[in-house]
């Protein structure tokens, strides 16, 4: 009968023990003394510089990746498209006809005018 | 505060956001009239998406809400690296890019057409600009199938600022973009392309 309540003691102990045993490293943030803090921390620090190792690649690969597939349009144009003609185009080529036409009337009046000359002999 | 009007203000907080939400969705387009389309994602049609098609050349394409009904030629690439357009001369129709895959097929289908061709007047894709989201679009392949598509976007872009990507990069289904000029003419051009964006709805023979 004098045990129960020294077996319920120690099983108290046990238990409060065990419990704080298992906060401290939740709790700890590498300020604590305490040699299981500390060697969590030693546990924990290499575990982000990994994962962070890791992680580090992964970007590399999702960007090369799309490189890696084939592109669907197999040469891609350069630019927009040039599906519309404006009107001018056409007086464009009216002015340009018409400056042509009138430097060929020219030549043709100075060609005349020399021949002239010469001819009457002035 | 009498409780009728604290439920009054209980009942109008409740919907504040629900309204907000319905008035603030700027990639719904309005209908009609000259919506701000803005270059964005490209969003689904509703309904499931078709399966892809087998390849096979385009031979002529419909667009009934703007009365397109037209043969479709084949188009490359010109000297300078843009893509070719169909020739004054011919400007009844509208012209497949034969890079890109072909209407239904995975992957951005390209087709192209003169919006104006000076003197010759108004160009097959005069009225591109007057597509909505949902709008059909049929292209009649070589082997007899018609692919059929639903307007899922319709943008206007400076041609200096052409979406290269977006219009020519890969897509995990089969799509179609229809492409011509438009906005404010500048010389003998105009200054901006019309893109139609459209996602694959059915391949009926």
């Amino acid at each position: 009968m004098r045990l129960m309540p020294r077996t319920g003691l120690a099983a108290l102990v046990v238990a409060g023990t065990a419990l704080l045993a298992g906060a401290t490293p939740a709790l700890a943030d590498g300020g604590t003394p305490t040699p299981v803090p500390s060697t969590a921390n030693r546990t924990a620090t290499p575990a982000p510089a990994e994962d962070a190792r890791d992680a580090t690649p992964a970007p590399a690969k999702a960007t090369t990746a799309p490189s890696a597939v084939p592109s669907q349009v197999g040469v891609v144009p350069r630019g927009g498209a040039d599906t519309g003609v404006g009107e001018p185009s056409e007086g464009h080529g009216g002015l340009i006809g018409g400056g042509a036409a009138a430097a060929f009337a020219a030549a043709g009046t100075g060609f005349y005018v020399v021949r002239r000359r010469r001819a009457t002999g002035a | 505060m009498s409780p009728l009007s604290r439920r009054a203000l209980i009942l109008s907080a409740l919907a504040a956001p629900l309204l907000t939400g319905c008035a603030g969705d700027p990639a719904e387009p309005a209908a009609g009239g000259a919506a701000a389309r803005k270059p964005g994602t490209s969003s689904a049609p509703s309904g499931p998406a078709a399966r892809p098609l087998a390849r096979s050349v385009p031979v002529r394409l419909r667009i009934a809400a703007i009365g397109v009904d037209t043969p479709v030629m084949r188009l490359g690439l010109a000297a300078d690296g843009g893509v070719r357009v169909p020739p004054v001369e011919e400007h009844d129709r509208a012209g497949w890019y034969e890079n890109s895959p072909t209407p239904g097929q995975t992957g951005p289908s390209v087709i192209l057409a003169h919006v104006t061709v000076g003197a010759y007047g108004d160009g097959v894709f005069r009225h591109l600009d007057r597509l909505r989201r949902g709008d059909r679009i049929g292209a009649r392949l070589e082997n007899g199938t018609t692919a059929e598509f639903a307007v899922t976007e319709v943008t206007t872009v400076a041609k200096a600022e052409f979406p290269t990507e977006k219009v020519y990069g890969n897509v995990d289904r089969p799509e179609l973009r229809l492409i011509t000029c438009g906005g404010p003419r500048s010389g003998d051009g105009y200054r901006d392309n019309v893109i139609v964006f459209a996602a694959l709805t059915a391949g009926e023979r």
